[in-house]
């Protein structure tokens, strides 16, 4: 029996029905679907916090809110900090064989400090621009090695509008890329890969939880 | 179809099994049958903090500036409580001394394929 036209996700009734009511054929073509779980290894972070105490970020004592180390024992400005005010500075930031893919679970890889997009992501969260509004993120890649190569991957369907994008690895010049296409910096280095989407009128990403996907791919080669 | 629910269920299993993370001094490429750290540095052996949300896993792992100083770190591996190893990656090398603490964050996806 050949089957034609034959529509994945009908249930049972309506594979049986589209089988012509044929017994025989029902359970083999059922064993042939199954759905399968992935487990995707993200990005690896690693690097180092200094807490040689040398520094302004010392733990010890803390004037009001503004950590120093240079009060008096016994100061009455001096509450003590509980933790090291700094943060740890990552050595590296791998990607297995190379691919980061970012899925907006989290703005984990997103700077927000320099994005003027609105952000809200979640179980039904979006990522929306108006016209030159940026989307800009963190390091994603940082291997010690000169970054020379890169190809960015964008996930199309959750994105409405037109969005310019641009690739820096040398930490200050960045460069136009085109979706798909294998780019070589004119300006290589080994500062670490960020992209930035800047939107050419309004724009909106999707990225509510049920995206499986992810949205931005990038592949260091 | 796999719902999300059931993706999450099997993330929080994952989660849930994640338990150390373990760094070594080896440079031995990694291969898919290995079973953990290629040299490892025992002391490293140290809890690690796990978090989920939606289909992401978090693991977060911190070394204070006291153990397993002196040693060039150019291996990280992830296990649970019964030292079975989730993965393995090599980077270049971190210098471990009494100045600084280690930190690593590693991070795990659940899709439908």
């Amino acid at each position: 029996m050949t089957i034609t036209n034959f529509k994945l996700g009908s249930s049972i009734s309506d594979i049986n029905s589209q089988l012509s009511n044929s017994p025989d054929e029902l359970p083999l073509l059922i064993t042939r679907f199954f759905e399968e779980i992935g487990l995707e290894e993200g990005t690896f972070k690693i690097g180092t916090r200094d807490v040689s105490g040398d520094g302004a970020w010392g733990k010890g004592f803390n004037d009001s809110g503004n950590t120093v180390n240079n009060l008096n024992w016994g100061a009455s400005t001096a509450v003590w900090d509980a933790d090291y005010a700094n943060s740890p500075s990552y050595t590296y930031i791998l990607n297995p064989s190379g691919y980061f893919n970012e899925h907006f679970v989290d703005d984990e890889f997103i700077d927000t400090g320099t994005s003027d997009c609105t952000i809200s992501l979640g179980e039904n969260g979006s990522i929306d621009f108006t016209d030159g509004e940026i989307l800009q993120s963190e390091i994603i890649n940082k291997t010690g090695a000169t970054l020379s190569k890169a190809t960015l991957y964008v996930n199309d369907s959750v994105i409405t509008g037109d969005i310019d994008w641009y690739l820096q690895v040398d930490g200050s010049n960045w460069e136009a890329v085109t979706v798909g296409e294998e780019h070589t910096f004119t300006n290589a280095g080994s500062t670490g890969l960020k992209y930035k989407a800047v939107a050419d009128g309004v724009v909106s990403i999707d990225t509510k939880y049920t995206t499986n996907n992810s949205i931005i791919k990038i592949k260091v080669s | 179809m796999l719902l999300n629910e059931g993706l999450m269920r099997v993330r929080e299993l994952l989660q849930n099994d994640i338990s150390t993370g373990q760094l070594g001094t080896s440079t031995d490429a990694v291969s898919q049958a290995q079973t953990g750290l290629q040299t490892a540095v025992s002391a490293s052996d140290q809890s690690v903090t796990v978090s989920g949300t939606d289909k992401l896993i978090t693991v977060e792992y911190e070394l204070d500036s006291v153990t397993a100083t002196g040693n060039t770190f150019t291996e990280f591996i992830v296990e649970n409580s019964s030292d079975e190893t989730f993965n393995r990656i090599l980077f270049t090398g971190i210098a471990h001394s009494g100045d600084t603490e280690v930190h690593a964050k590693l991070r795990f996806f659940i899709r439908p394929v």
